[in-house]
């Protein structure tokens, strides 16, 4: 037929040069099980064509509520169970718990136990932007920084088995300050591990972040705006790639944090390429702070005496901790006797996830993905 | 001027006889509000002060058994101040203004408040289930002397 009409799609925007071609909406259920929410989280998308038009976040399908079940435990019972809340740096969250009982109870804790705090989360902070790197870069389409990303992971892991036991949940903060001293070697591996890491970050960098086609696929893609990342209480990289300088080690600072000299890398846009590139400025950092760590480390008790029959005195606080996703808060409430009232946890993908819905509309479903990689939710700590 | 320990006389001033200090252990800046002044008190704390109170970082529901306790913590990125707020509730029929549309992070945890501890939150937008399964007739699960199917009580020893 000579009057069919050629209807141009604009590669960019994704409008058809028609604008009266008719189009039917329909709904596209992402997850509860899909490979790139990372966890079982289900996304409901209002789709016209290829373009998401709404999206709106189920949660809950990983809830153990690990806070009921934490007021029915001991003070020290708790420990082990704050690793469950988030997998991928459990050092943050056995900081965050310990912080909030030693802050009620007044447990002072001896400085080496700090460092060795300090010494060990950063270390999990690596580890955990690794996998973001990984992950992120699987969701994208390059399986190379996947492989490379727990290659390197294992070198950490390795450190943490030494010193804890375990490769994934560590139970090794505890109240008063930390189970085990170190190894012997450790600091000799650790910095050994250091120097190979920092070249190796400028690997990552030249696999993804000049690459034109990462480039197109995440600059001015998902741009979380300075008001809504503030309005929706986004934190961490999310927050700094937003354009705000806010990071708890610096600006509520805990445990020995002031003690470390470290920069806080932050972007401009707010875009998916800005959180990348926060998180891989924030591994130079995080290596700058073990190194600290090692050379600062002081000689002495890493742990102060609990009484088995622990019981803080009646009061209330609300701590929080820098982890690799942002600001995870813990706000402990005590009577008086060996279990807490209420303990309630906070995370970071929490907000991010929340704040999803309002940057959805009108990106592509493959952006989607892309953005909701570059969050780096973490569902158990959504859940809770 | 907008130092940590101006808050607490600050809010009292703007709000005298809805709003009164908390003394809490250990000590930090704490208000006690009047269910009723509760998005008053939000909106003066997130727009007017010179604190600039732009981060809602944690909602969260107690059950002290006797009362029901809301308690809010806020801070500021701007001048690095804290506040915790709290409002208490009576155990039945609890009552709370939503302020979702003064800090949209107040969204989600308000409809967990709504599920775990039974608080109707007046004026939300979205009410449904978040955490539990929709088919949830289980009543609210993080009241005290909530039982459930599964739940068993540890066994002091």
């Amino acid at each position: 037929m000579d009057d069919e009409k050629y209807i141009e799609i604009d590669p960019v925007t994704g409008t058809s040069s028609d604008s009266g071609f008719p189009t039917e909406e329909f709904m596209v259920n992402m997850g509860p099980q899909h490979p790139s929410t990372h966890g079982v989280c289900r996304l409901l998308l209002t789709m016209d064509g290829e373009n998401v038009k709404h999206c709106q976040p189920h949660i809950g399908y990983l809830h153990r509520a690990i806070e009921k079940i934490c007021e029915n435990r001991k003070y020290q019972m708790i420990t082990p169970l704050m690793d469950r809340f988030e997998y991928l740096m459990s050092m943050a969250c056995g900081w965050l718990y310990c912080l909030g009982v030693e802050r009620i109870a007044e447990v002072e804790v001896p400085e080496r136990g700090e460092y060795l705090r300090v010494l060990m989360t950063e270390l999990n902070r690596i580890a955990s932007h690794l996998i973001f790197l990984a992950t992120f870069g699987l969701d994208l389409g390059a399986v190379t920084p996947f492989l490379y990303g727990l290659r390197d992971r294992e070198y950490i892991v390795d450190l943490f088995e030494e010193t804890s036991g375990q490769r994934l949940l560590y139970n090794y903060i505890r109240i008063g300050g930390v189970a085990k001293d170190l190894s012997v070697g450790f600091e000799k591996k650790c910095l050994k591990f250091i120097d190979y890491f920092l070249p190796i970050i400028d690997d990552y960098e030249d696999l993804l972040t000049n690459n034109p086609i990462f480039l197109t696929r995440t600059k001015n893609v998902g741009v979380l705006s300075r008001d809504l990342a503030l309005d929706y209480a986004a934190a961490g990289p999310v927050l700094r790639a937003s354009g705000i300088k806010w990071d708890l080690r610096r600006d509520d600072p805990y445990g020995c944090y002031d003690k470390f000299d470290f920069e806080i890398p932050t972007g401009e846009n707010g875009d998916t390429w800005d959180r990348y590139i926060v998180r891989i400025r924030e591994m130079r950092e995080s290596c700058s702070i073990v190194r600290q760590a090692i050379e600062g480390l002081p000689e002495g008790d890493f742990k102060a005496k609990v009484k088995p029959s622990f019981k803080p005195p009646a009061g209330e606080c609300y701590t929080r901790v820098e982890s690799a996703r942002g600001e995870m808060g813990a706000y402990i409430v005590s009577d008086g006797t060996n279990k807490p009232t209420r303990l309630k946890l906070r995370g970071a993908s929490y907000n991010h996830i929340m704040a999803l819905p309002e940057i959805c509309p009108g990106i592509k479903i493959a952006d989607l993905v892309a953005i909701f990689a570059s969050f780096d939710s973490i569902m158990p700590e959504v859940d809770r | 001027m907008s130092s940590q320990s101006d808050v607490v006389p600050s809010i009292l001033k703007a709000f005298s006889g809805k709003v009164s200090e908390l003394e809490l252990n250990p000590p930090q800046s704490a208000i006690l509000v009047d269910a009723a002044a509760i998005r008053d008190v939000f909106e003066y704390l997130r727009k007017d002060t010179e604190f600039k109170f732009d981060y809602l970082s944690c909602l969260s529901g107690v059950d002290a058994v006797e009362h029901l306790e809301v308690v809010y913590h806020i801070f500021s990125t701007e001048t690095k101040c804290k506040l915790t707020v709290k409002v208490k509730l009576p155990p039945e029929n609890p009552e709370i203004d939503s302020i979702c549309d003064i800090y949209k992070a107040a969204n989600w945890y308000e409809r967990e408040l709504s599920e775990l501890y039974g608080i109707k939150v007046n004026v939300h937008p979205d009410m449904r289930l978040l955490l539990l399964p929709d088919d949830w007739d289980q009543g609210h699960p993080m009241r005290k002397g909530w039982t459930g199917d599964d739940f068993v009580v540890m066994p002091e020893k």
